[in-house]
């Protein structure tokens, strides 16, 4: 549906058809993500999803068997799906959700149809391939998958309960941001300067918790570390987090301000109340070694020094006074006045006190800077306080939109009322009015209201999308539960079934056994028979055997209701009765084991992944040498109806939309109305002869009211006006019987016009079959060509070759045949055309070569001829001459000798 | 596919000839028919229409000799006429079949035999079989017409019926009595003896 070639989804005949390129996403085992685009294609028809490199390739590159798989997605993940099979977990991805679900449908639905046919009719292929895939040892049973399926950790079971893991992760996530604020302050604390420096730190810090936790990073981009299942459904918690975190910080700003106020106003402190004896340029040495990082003690160090130099400032000062007082003194050294004296002493005096003054009142001011800063300390505890009340409001505000989610997803029905409420409450959640914050600095609350208001205005977007998402995934989760337990039920069924039948057979075989130890009981002590065994119950026996095979008349035609050939016994020999059991018993055996060999379950899988791709809607490659060999294989019984469809619609399909779609019934008509006034000529007189004499073998066929009768004498009555030229040809009822095995009316009706008209050269059927006598002189040469032993031995004995090989022509085998064989010739002829009758015709002689050479006569030659079938063991040995030990086989020289001999009978007047 | 008869002949010192014989006549009108009640001693009400020919042998024991029929069971439809010619060349004899509720194929069948006597080998044996005798109360070609028609051509003729089995073996018995039997296979007296087209042949090893 969404592929570029095929923009409609395709529903011939209600079969739902899916194809189309998507990635398949493929985690390693180191953890390296590959990511492939191929070409899927899903059609109900088959239980198996494909995967080709192209979408017009014939093999597939991979499959996944879809009974008993699980399917699953998450809403977050744009078109991204999973199906669970066999203990593996496949990702794909769409484009867009769209195809996602639309995928899903089909996935779903396919599922259920393979479920339902594998149950319904046994003959259906879907049914062939699953059985077929549980005898084979790398694919356990549907039943075991789906256990398997059940038991490992797969999402259903978790998507139960994702509120109440978000509310568990709720709990145990506010452990984190404390901390980190914490440090934060602790970093505050140490660094006096440089505040750019530590608020990038903090950013970064943050930006690494968002990467690991929110499904997206600030950048808008998905989050490669988001894409399990729990972290997606805690989100709601995480956006509060880290609206709490930025709020956090915002408060921080202001506090961080205050503290470095306060830690300068220290540090100025101590530098005045510094001993004197410090006062040497050396004592920047002295400074203590504390334990602490290098960066740390440089900062401190750098800080240090700014006020050293203060120091040194004042010391110079002081150094100055030191001076200015030196003079003084050796001034007063030099004056020796005792007034002078006295007077100095006073000044000195004086000034002490004055010191002394100004001491206390320093030790005063110390006193009232320890209260400030006392009260500052109360402010922040305040302050983180009401960050802790805000962070628990926050908290129950987020746990009520988680249950209101919860809620939503319970009564999806009310999804508009309930949504309105969420709105309500998220509404609610935008203001911050459990914030406490009555600190002075104003704009710190406002940066932190705007941050907020923008943050809930995404996020709230973002939830409501999500909680859409999950309302959807929940409903898609629940049809999956629904479907699983539905296909439980029924294997529960069909097990139980099984054993009942393995009983009945156990049961019978047990009876059977015993009385086969009776009579072998019986006849080992001949001397006293009578006593062992009543005289009756031999007879007994001997008349119920005989009763048996009717008992199973319904197995007297195969699936496409040609009888089989009963060899009768007569006689009423025992043994021959035996023996001929043992017969039947041994082709059951060898047919089981055919069908469940290993090769013959690859080559309905390589049909089946070539159908589920071209499924007949779709135009069927021109020339694809995948394609040719595989139809060489030939074509699966249950697929033949679909292929020959499609053969016979490439073939014609050009005639057909130039005749239009109403073109067979405009031919019934015509037909009708003919025979209405009563027109009644020569073909339609020999199609109404031969009705009731075609494929005889066939029940479909055998009786003039049978149902298949009617539907041959529309075919062949409406070819007859369709092609008036050729009108009808005994044979050609044949070939539109044997179409009608496998196609409806129409289709019949069409594969003649194919074969008529497109595969048979020209004049085939004509009046005088003067292209199948031409055809004779060509297959002549190319016998002398190929097969030039025989060639000389059928001139030496002056047999005629086309006394029989015209018929191989004129019916494609299905005189000498039998039909398990001429069916597959069928496949390749549709194909292939013309060309591949001589092909088998001559892999025919071939087979036949040895007894004809062996046989000295015309007669025996004749008799051998007519008894060629016998040397055809089956289809595969045939196609693997006629394909393999016949080439060169250039189309080009058959076609100039046919043209040679074509003009050749017609001067003869042959046509 | 001889089986049978071959089976149940005696193991005498009796010469074997072989003889190539075709069935020709109008479609449906019951060739394949009578040459498998012939060589098979079966009959399907529904024979599958002859596509070609079909090519089948069957062996009679006469007193003197056993006789091996080498049968082409030609198809009856008009386009397979011009193959005919291919089928009966050399043939050394010919059943033309016609359905006795049918005029046409008696019309057909003088057809053929006309045809035979221009085209064949002229030493053939002929004979005229209106098959379907069973269906007496349908019938439109009078025995006596067909006789007459006969006689004059120098035919045997008998009337068979593949359904009941009727005159079947007999008629292929009296073609075998009138092939010349003898040493020089390919000789022929081309005597035909009309005093005895009705005659049984109890004798016969075959059923």
């Amino acid at each position: 549906m969404q592929s570029p070639r095929t923009p409609t989804p395709m529903s011939p005949r209600g079969r739902s058809t899916i194809c189309g390129y998507l990635h398949r996403i493929e985690i390693r085992s180191i953890g390296l993500i590959t990511r492939r685009r191929y070409w899927f294609a899903l059609s109900d028809s088959s239980p198996y999803l494909y995967w080709y490199k192209e979408s017009d390739d014939v093999k597939s590159a991979g499959r996944i068997c879809l009974s008993g798989a699980a399917f699953t997605y998450d809403p977050k993940e744009k078109g991204r799906f999973e199906i669970h099979a066999v203990n593996e977990v496949y990702i794909f991805e769409c484009s867009s959700d769209k195809q996602r679900n639309e995928w899903m449908r089909v996935l779903q639905e396919t599922r259920k149809k393979s479920w339902f046919t594998s149950h319904s009719s046994h003959s259906d292929a879907s049914f062939d391939i699953t059985a077929l895939t549980r005898a084979h040892p790398s694919c356990s049973t549907p039943t075991q998958e789906l256990l398997a399926t059940c038991t490992s950790p797969v999402p259903p079971p978790r998507t139960k309960k994702p509120v109440n893991e978000a509310v568990e992760q709720a709990r145990m996530s506010p452990e984190n941001p404390p901390i980190q604020v914490e440090a934060g302050d602790e970093v505050v604390q140490i660094i006096s300067e440089g505040m750019s420096v530590r608020s990038e730190e903090t950013d970064s810090a943050h930006e690494a918790g968002s990467l690991s936790e929110w499904y997206l990073d600030p950048d808008g981009n998905l989050n490669d570390r988001s894409l399990e299942m729990p972290k997606r459904v805690e989100s709601p918690e995480m956006v509060v987090k880290r609206l709490a975190e930025k709020t956090n910080d915002s408060i921080e700003a202001p506090l961080r301000a205050i503290r470095r106020n306060i830690t300068n106003a220290f540090r100025s402190n101590k530098s005045q109340s510094i001993d004197e004896s410090k006062k040497s340029p050396t004592a920047s040495v002295v400074v203590p070694a504390r334990q602490e990082s290098s960066e740390d003690r440089c900062i401190e160090l750098t800080d240090r020094v700014a006020s050293l130099e203060a120091v040194v400032d004042s010391l110079r000062n002081a150094l100055v006074a030191a001076q200015r007082q030196n003079e003084t003194l050796k001034h007063l050294e030099t004056i020796d006045d005792d007034d002078e004296l006295r007077g100095y002493l006073l000044e000195k005096e004086r000034h002490l006190t004055e010191l002394q003054i100004s001491c206390s009142q320093q030790a005063r001011k110390i006193r009232t800077m320890e209260d400030e800063t006392r009260k500052l300390e109360d402010t922040i505890t305040d302050l983180q306080q009401s960050v802790e009340a805000f962070r628990e409001s926050v908290r129950t505000k987020e746990e009520l939109i988680l249950r209101l989610c919860e809620e939503k997803a319970e009564e999806p029905t009310s999804s508009a009322t309930s949504s309105g409420n969420v709105e309500k409450l998220l509404g609610d959640v935008e203001v911050p009015e459990a914030i406490l914050i009555d600190v002075a600095s104003v704009d710190c609350e406002e940066t932190a209201r705007r941050v907020f208001d923008e943050e809930n205005v995404n996020d709230v977007t973002e939830l409501k999308d999500l909680v859409d998402g999950y309302r959807d995934q929940n409903h898609f989760l629940n049809s999956e539960i629904i479907e699983l337990h539905g296909i439980v039920q029924s294997l529960e069924e069909r097990e139980k079934r099984l054993i009942r039948q393995n009983f009945d057979l156990e049961a019978c075989y047990y009876q059977l056994k015993s009385r086969y130890l009776m009579v072998l009981n019986h006849f080992k002590s001949p001397e006293k028979p009578g006593k062992i065994m009543e005289p009756g119950v031999l007879r007994e026996l001997l008349e119920e055997s005989a009763r048996t095979p009717r008992e199973s008349q319904r197995s007297l035609t195969d699936q496409l209701g040609f009888y089989r050939k009963e060899k009768k016994a007569e006689d009423e020999d025992l043994l021959d009765t035996a023996a001929s059991y043992m017969e039947k018993a041994n082709e059951l055996m060898e047919a089981t084991r055919l069908e469940q060999s290993e090769e013959y379950m690859k080559w309905l899988q390589s049909w089946d992944a070539f159908l589920v791709n071209h499924s007949s809607s779709r135009q069927l490659l021109a020339s694809s040498p995948d394609l040719k060999l595989l139809i060489r294989t030939g074509v699966p019984p249950a697929y033949r109806g679909r292929v020959w469809k499609s053969l016979v619609s490439f073939s014609v399909k050009e005639k057909q939309s130039e005749l239009g779609n109403g073109y067979y019934a405009c031919m019934l008509r015509k037909a009708s109305s003919r025979k209405n006034d009563g027109v009644y000529d020569a073909a339609i007189k020999q199609i109404d002869l031969d009705l009731a004499r075609t494929l005889p073998t066939n029940k479909h066929f055998d009786e003039p009211d049978s149902a298949n009768i009617e539907r041959l004498r529309n075919v062949l009555y409406s070819f007859r006006y369709h092609n008036s030229h050729v009108g009808y040809c005994q044979g050609l009822n044949r070939l539109a019987a044997i179409a009608l095995l496998y196609l409806d009316e129409q289709d019949s009706f069409w594969f003649l016009v194919a074969c008529v008209e497109h595969l048979q050269p020209e004049g085939y059927y004509t009046s005088s079959l003067v292209g199948a006598v031409a055809d004779q002189k060509v297959l002549r040469d190319l016998v002398a060509e190929k097969l030039p032993k025989l060639a000389a031995h059928l001139r030496s004995l002056e047999v005629d070759l086309s006394l029989f090989a015209l018929c191989w022509f004129l019916t494609c085998f299905v005189d000498v045949l039998p039909h398990s064989i001429y069916l597959n010739i069928f496949d390749v002829f549709l194909y292939e055309g013309n060309k591949v009758l001589f092909r088998f015709a001559l892999a025919l002689l071939k087979l036949c070569e040895p007894h004809v050479l062996q046989c000295k006569t015309i007669g025996t030659v004749h008799a051998c001829l007519s008894r060629s079938s016998e040397y055809i063991p089956d289809f595969k040995s045939l196609s693997q001459v006629a394909f393999n030990e016949l080439n060169p086989f250039p189309q080009k020289s058959i076609e100039s000798k046919r043209s040679m001999y074509l003009a050749q009978l017609k001067d003869q007047g042959h046509g | 596919m001889a089986a049978r008869n071959t089976g149940a002949r005696p193991g005498g010192p009796n010469k074997t000839c072989q003889f190539k014989l075709v069935l020709l006549g109008e479609s449906a009108v019951g060739k394949s028919s009578l040459v498998l009640r012939f060589v098979k001693g079966q009959f399907h009400e529904y024979q599958e229409s002859t596509i070609g020919a079909a090519f089948l042998t069957q062996t009679v024991c006469l007193d003197d000799a056993t006789v091996k029929f080498e049968i082409w069971d030609t198809a009856g439809q008009e386009r397979y006429h011009s193959l005919a010619p291919m089928y009966y060349r050399g043939a050394q004899a010919a059943i033309v079949v016609y359905d006795i509720t049918n005029q046409e194929s008696f019309q057909k069948a003088k057809n053929w035999v006309k045809e035979l006597q221009r085209q064949a080998s002229p030493n053939i044996v002929m004979a005229l079989a209106g098959n379907k005798a069973d269906m007496a109360n349908k019938r439109v070609v009078e025995y006596e017409e067909a006789q007459a028609y006969a006689e004059e051509n120098a035919l045997l003729f008998m009337e068979t019926s593949a359904k009941t089995s009727m005159n079947v073996n007999d008629i292929f018995m009296a073609i075998a009595k009138k092939l010349p039997i003898g040493p020089p296979q390919g000789e022929t007296t081309g005597t035909v003896d009309m005093n005895q087209p009705q005659q049984q042949q109890k004798g016969s090893c075959c059923k």
